[in-house]
This record gives C-alpha cells, sequence and structure tokens, in this order.
C-alpha cells in the first residue's frame, strides 16, 4: 500500500465533491453515460477507483460491480450514492499496484480519472492487465497531457501545483497503456487532445 | 465541439473575464518604464497566475475542469502581455483582454473539433 498516496487523497476527500462535483461532472456526465454504457451485464466487471461515488449515476442499472480505492475516507462518502444505486456495488480499499484479486478475475475494466493519479501509471496498468481475462476490456475515461503548445507548457506547469494535493495533468497514458501490453482499440478525443476515452484489451493470447 | 449553450455561455463569460482582469492588472501593476519584453513577461506570468485563481475558485467549479482552465489560460497569458505591447487606458486594455479571451475560445473550439475528428492520431 502506498501511503503517502492513501493521505493525499484521504486529505481530498472532504473538499472533493466541491471541486469536481458540479462542473466537471455536469459538463461531462452525457460523455460518460455513453462511455458507461459499455458495462455489459453477466460480465465480471471492476471499476478503478471509486473516489467519492461521483460516477455512480452514470452507470447502466441492475450491474454486479467490484471497485476498489486507495482512500478509505473517499469510499466512506461514497456510501451514500452506492446505497442508491440500483445494482450491486462491492468496495475495498485496495492499491491499484498491489490488488489481491486472482489472475484473469474480470470481463471488462473501467476506469474515470484514475490514472493522473496512480503513481506508477504502468505498473498499475499491468495490474489491471493480470486481473482481465485474456482477450478482456479496458475502457478509461481520462484527462492526459497534449501535444499541443502553449497547452502542453501549461499543463506541465500545474502539474508542479497540482500533483502535491491530487492528480499530475501530463501524463502519457495512451502511451502508457500500450507499454503494459494492452491493444489499444480506439481513443476519442472529447476535449482537444486531453480529455478523451481509451478503448482496449487483453491479447487473447 | 460544445453544443450546449450553458457551456458555450461559461466558456465565454469566463475567458472575457479573465482576459478584462489580466489585462487590467497588468495595466495597473506593471510600470511602463520596465520595457516590452520585460513588460510582457511579468505580464504573462501574471495572467497566469488570475486565471490560475479565478478558474479554481469559481469557474471550473460551475462551468468544468480541463475545458475550462485550458483556454482560460491562455486567455490570461496573452492578456496579460498585451499592455506592455500597447500602452493605452485601461478601459481599452480591458477591451482588448476581453476580445482575446472570446478568440481563444473560438480557437479552442476549433482545435478540439480537429482532435475530436482524428481518432487515433494522437498519442498523449
Amino acid at each position: 500500500m502506498n501511503f503517502h498516496c492513501q493521505k493525499k487523497w484521504d486529505r481530498a476527500a472532504g473538499t472533493f465533491d466541491i471541486m469536481a462535483g458540479r462542473g466537471p461532472e455536469n459538463r461531462w456526465r452525457d460523455a460518460k453515460r455513453a462511455f458507461f454504457s459499455a458495462m455489459k451485464p453477466n460480465h465480471r466487471i471492476l471499476f478503478l477507483a471509486m473516489g467519492t461515488g461521483l460516477d455512480i449515476p452514470c452507470f447502466p442499472t441492475g450491474l454486479t460491480i467490484d471497485s476498489i480505492d486507495i482512500s478509505p475516507k473517499m469510499l466512506e462518502k461514497a456510501q451514500p450514492r452506492i446505497a442508491v444505486y440500483d445494482g450491486q456495488i462491492h468496495t475495498q480499499v485496495m492499491d491499484v499496484h498491489n490488488m489481491s484479486f486472482e489472475d484473469e478475475t474480470f470481463d471488462q475494466v473501467f476506469t474515470s480519472c484514475t490514472f493522473c493519479s496512480v503513481p506508477d501509471p504502468v505498473k498499475g496498468l499491468e495490474s489491471l492487465k493480470r486481473v482481465l481475462k485474456p482477450g478482456g476490456e479496458l475502457h478509461m475515461f481520462e484527462h492526459t497531457g497534449s501535444s499541443l503548445f502553449p497547452f502542453s507548457f501549461m499543463l506541465h506547469l500545474m502539474t508542479l501545483l497540482t500533483s502535491q494535493i491530487g492528480p499530475d495533468m501530463n501524463r502519457k497514458t495512451v502511451t502508457n497503456v500500450r507499454a503494459a501490453g494492452f491493444e489499444v482499440d480506439r481513443v476519442n478525443n472529447l476535449f482537444l487532445d486531453v480529455v478523451k476515452t481509451i478503448h482496449a484489451r487483453k491479447p487473447a493470447g | 465541439m460544445e453544443k450546449r449553450p450553458f457551456f458555450i455561455a461559461g466558456d465565454l463569460i469566463s475567458n472575457a473575464a479573465v482576459g478584462a482582469l489580466a489585462a487590467l492588472a497588468t495595466h495597473a501593476l506593471i510600470a511602463p518604464y520596465l520595457g516590452m519584453f520585460v513588460g510582457m513577461v511579468l505580464g504573462m506570468v501574471l495572467g497566469m497566475i488570475i486565471s490560475m485563481l479565478l478558474t479554481t475558485l469559481l469557474f471550473s467549479v460551475i462551468w468544468g475542469a480541463m475545458e475550462v482552465m485550458l483556454p482560460c489560460m491562455v486567455s490570461g497569458m496573452v492578456a496579460g502581455m498585451v499592455p506592455a505591447m500597447w500602452h493605452s487606458s485601461s478601459a481599452v486594455a480591458m477591451e482588448r483582454g476581453v476580445w482575446i479571451g472570446i478568440v481563444v475560445v473560438l480557437v479552442t473550439y476549433l482545435l478540439s473539433t480537429a482532435f475530436s475528428l482524428n481518432k487515433e492520431g494522437q498519442q498523449a
């Protein structure tokens, strides 16, 4: 368990919904509903990381979902949203770098603005690959760095500040997904080349 | 490209406000005797600080995260440089800041549309 990371997100839990719960979620709601519509019934689904549960209203109903988060305080905040979900969500405090799930447990893994914060993104993605079944799907809704100046410069600059209290703004997540051994099916840019969905799969062989 | 009126209005208001305030602050705080180059650099830094404060504490809470922060930082940066390039009254500096904010929003929308059409082309 990365206790430094856990402490950072435990601290952020108190104000997380104020910063992220209105503007960003309202802006992304339609895109997130479309993104999470790929969750399939009768599939074993892992959602990483639950946070305060802001994404739950965008989940299709009637599913059974396993979810982890490194922060117990975040999961505590998520409980009211989990309670009203029309389906089942099982949460555990767990570090994505060291998950206790068996190999090849899940059919689908979903992430939402998560890999801006995972301390070792390639190792974290390799862990997700381990728990996915061969041919299993990885669906990511992420913000990343940009290839375009001046946005690239600004995202590097912002990361100097934001990484102390929350996420990095300059991650190369598509590159990291490939580096972890996934096959990328498609990338959809939602805002510039910064906010995007990434759809990949674990090689079947 | 963003099509919802609430967010289009938000983008325009936030960028115009950041542009106007960045230009006004540079006009008021950075003395002309510093010269154009130093004035532009200081104005750029001041504009970015103003944009980060306004977007983090206010605009992004209402209208969104990256979609608000990134264009506003460009608006603040460019608008902060303007008074060092063209000395004028505070009202004219603010008006230029507003127009810079509006142009930045339009350019961002065009770039975003171009990226959205490029499904596999980016490697961020």
